[in-house]
């Protein structure tokens, strides 16, 4: 069957037509809306959290940060250090600001410091997730975790530029001596890594991290309201944070 | 018509039964890797990525590459190019096929699997994975019989062929670009970030997917007499040469452009994989293999004994498929993650029970090759016998033996 | 007629095999009454009525499944107007006790309990003050 040419026109023009009038409608529909809370879409809560090195590190060899996030939201202890589980751990501070180099400044160079997630703006675990098992919650901006959807192909792993994810590459169970009945335990073959705590946000409290240390080195809110504490300190204090350059946006803050 | 076959030789049925051991093996470590978790493998929180996904990125390749030539010189010349366009095409069903099975071995949770798709998620490079390499897998699986059936009843091809056959070489171009994607887009994995990695990508799937195809014509040829002919081994040839010398060209860029620079997030990780750390690592052995490999195949395959002698070609495919093997399957993926996020530089060793997961699904995929091949084979015979009165047919064998 | 022999024994064989999940009944002499589940001795009422409980207590679980966890939503308002946490834990197991309640009806009829227990430990937490 061959065309003629006034057919040829035709269909191109038609076809024209319906696609300029779909990308009209499409830029409408994507016009931004107005938000529905009393603030702007631009300013939402961002739930943070601020680590005072200094004083975290005149308490020397003291882990009780660890130990209360790992016992409450029963994370393992696994002997194989291949299959570690952290939600929260110490590094040395080399490893978490390796691009800073020799501006580390005196008191923190060899020191341990706290890494955890950071709870980007950006952050690059949550696109790369096929079945959106990890996603950035509107309301306070946590990066949380669904433990029922994970499939775990580690993709988040592997996108995640600080470490801040565990992978359970054997039945956690057998790692844990004495379970937290309030809250589950996960199982092997799923990623796991630092909520702020969802469970206690519920209720209104802050992360448990936070309660236990016994120098109130860590300082918990939402940055972006001008009356939290963590606000306050962070507008006194000179603060770094790890790898800003990537653009993720990171929302834990060590002041020096 | 009938060439010589080997089938039901002592000497193949000795073949498939150690080939059905590994998989047996295989499947035994699976079930272990099942019950126990994938910590049975070498993996940590440090290398959450090793052999099962290097191998799942080396045979998506070898897929694509294979299926996308003979597809694109059938277009060309449907006569010449159709026996070849055949067997790229189920070895592509076959490689596709077991790198899916890769990717199920190294899911944490791989009954969720469905999930996927129940729940899709667009901007997730790996969701657009899944589908491509479904819809690739299908795509070969569809046009490889039609194909097969056309050529047995000596029907004409139904007019739908070439516009699928477009969109099946388009597809694995596509589908193995979004493969690279998974990689080259994460500023966590800075090494491969840039734009470099996905035409490397391509360039050793068309290298490798030559290599492979060329060693099972041969090897379909010297078994069953399916010849393909000496231009369809020619094209292959060409394509493997000169995408060698691309993927060469584009690795020179790529290590220029991080090391130039010295930027440490890039720097450290060519430092692990080609240097050493200073920690013993076994990564600095394998990296320079892959170079000094992928170095040796440019040379093998730019030789003029390539074009004349068989067993020329056959070493040189050889070693430009381990060349492209050792860069995807183990460059790759070790490199991306040597150093860490948290700057430790793991040693990963595969345990054994990684390493007979592996084989075993390797054998698999030969044991599905060979029998896919075998099909094809008897189809042609079955075609030739049926038709050797009414419709001529020559092969290019029977046509130097009589001209000869 | 030569066949008769193998014809007969082969669907002897055949026979035998299908009825595979009768001899299992029979050597573990199941109870075709099934398990009898005892009502929980404090509550009178549970979050559904008996009847929708029997027939979508999944489709409820897989609700509360993505209620709580992905929409940050803890509550839930039972048709008498009761408010209860939602939670397998503090809200199912607080009356019911622990996971045999739900593992014995699962295990007689087949259908394997979703792998809730591998993460969830099947034992009652304590109950939370809903917000």
């Amino acid at each position: 069957m061959r065309l003629t040419r006034k057919q040829i026109l035709t269909r191109l023009g038609g076809s024209l037509l319906v696609l300029s009038g779909g990308r009209l409608s499409a830029r409408a529909a994507a016009a931004p809306r107005s938000g529905t809370s009393g603030r702007s879409r631009a300013v939402r809560t961002q739930l943070a959290m601020a680590i005072d090195t200094k004083a975290c590190l005149q308490e020397q060899g003291c882990t009780r940060c660890l130990a209360a996030c790992h016992e409450a939201h029963n994370v393992p202890y696994l002997r194989n250090p291949a299959h570690r589980i952290d939600w929260i751990r110490e590094v040395p501070a080399e490893s978490a600001f390796a691009a800073q180099g020799r501006s580390l400044p005196a008191p923190l160079a060899g020191a341990p410091v706290l890494v955890l997630c950071n709870h980007c703006d950006n952050p690059p675990c949550v696109p790369v997730c096929p079945t959106g098992a990890t996603w950035k919650r509107e309301t306070d901006g946590i990066v949380m975790m669904d433990w029922h959807r994970c499939i775990g192909c580690r993709y988040c792993m592997v996108a995640c530029p600080y470490g801040a994810r565990s992978f359970n590459w054997v039945d956690p169970r057998q790692g844990i001596a004495h379970p937290n009945p309030d809250f589950p335990t996960r199982t092997d073959g799923v990623v796991e890594k630092c909520t702020f705590c969802s469970e206690r946000l519920a209720q209104g409290q802050v992360p448990v991290c936070v309660e236990v240390c016994p120098v109130k080195a860590l300082v918990f809110g939402d940055v972006n309201d001008p009356a939290s504490e963590i606000r306050k300190v962070l507008d006194s204090r000179p603060a770094i944070r790890r790898r800003p350059e990537l653009g993720t946006g990171p929302n834990v803050y060590y002041l020096l | 018509m009938r060439e010589r076959t080997v089938a039901g030789s002592g000497m193949q049925w000795v073949g498939v039964g150690l080939l059905l051991i590994l998989v047996l093996l295989g499947a035994l470590s699976f079930r272990d890797q099942l019950v126990y978790g994938s910590g049975l493998t070498g993996l940590s929180q440090d290398m959450p990525w090793g052999l099962y996904i290097g191998q799942f990125a080396l045979l998506m390749g070898v897929a694509a590459g294979a299926a996308s030539t003979g597809l694109v010189a059938y277009l060309y010349d449907r006569r010449t190019f159709g026996r070849v366009a055949v067997l790229g095409l189920l070895l592509a069903v076959a490689a596709s096929a077991i790198g899916l099975l890769f990717v199920m071995a190294d899911m944490g949770r791989p009954e969720r699997m469905l999930n996927v798709l129940l729940y899709p998620h667009p901007e997730s490079a790996m969701f657009w994975d899944m589908i491509s390499c479904l819809g690739f897998l299908v795509l070969s699986a569809v046009l490889a019989a039609v194909m097969l059936r056309t050529e047995r009843y000596q029907l004409p091809a139904p007019r739908w062929l070439d516009g699928v056959t477009v969109v099946t070489v388009l597809w694995a171009l596509g589908m193995h670009t979004v493969q690279a994607f998974l990689y080259a887009g994460l500023p966590s994995l800075a090494v491969w970030l840039g734009p470099t990695l996905a035409p490397r990508f391509l360039a050793t799937a068309f290298a490798s997917g030559s290599a492979l195809l060329i060693l099972a014509c041969m090897l379909a040829k010297a078994l069953s007499g399916y010849d393909v002919g000496r231009s369809a081994i020619g094209v292959l040839t060409k394509t493997m040469a000169y995408a060698m010398a691309l993927n060469g060209f584009l690795l020179v860029v790529q290590l220029w452009s991080v090391s130039y620079g010295a930027v440490p997030a890039g720097l450290e990780h060519l430092r692990a994989l080609y240097l050493g750390t200073g920690a013993p690592s076994p990564l600095p052995v394998w990296g320079r293999a892959s170079l000094v490999l992928t170095a040796a195949s440019l040379l093998v395959l730019f030789m003029p004994g390539v074009r004349r002698s068989e067993r020329v070609l056959a070493v040189a495919s050889a070693v430009t498929l381990v060349a492209v093997w050792l860069d995807k399957g183990v460059v790759l993926v070790a490199g991306a993650f040597t150093p860490s996020p948290l700057n430790v530089a793991t040693s990963y060793v595969p345990t054994g029970s990684e390493l007979a997961v592996t084989a075993g699904i390797w054998a698999a995929g030969i044991l599905m090759a060979g029998a896919l091949y075998g099909f094809a084979a008897a189809v042609d015979a079955a075609t030739a016998l049926e038709f050797s009165g009414s419709m001529p047919r020559e092969s290019e064998m029977e046509r130097e033996r009589r001209t000869a | 007629m030569s066949d008769r022999g193998w014809i007969l024994g082969g669907l002897a064989v055949v026979v035998a095999l299908v009825m595979i999940p009768f001899w299992g009944n029979l050597s573990v002499r199941a109870d075709a009454r099934g398990p009898g589940l005892a009502a929980p001795a404090q509550q009178t009422t549970c979050v559904l009525p008996v009847n929708a409980m029997a027939a979508s207590h999944a489709r409820l679980l897989l609700q509360w499944m993505n209620t709580g966890v992905r929409e940050n939503h803890h509550t839930f308002t039972a048709f008498n107007g009761k408010v209860y946490p939602v939670s397998l834990e503090s809200t199912c197991l607080s009356c019911h006790t622990s996971a045999s309640f739900c593992n014995r009806c699962h295990n007689y009829v087949g259908a394997s309990a979703p792998s809730c227990w591998h993460c969830h430990q099947g034992t009652a937490q304590v109950s939370q003050e809903a917000p």
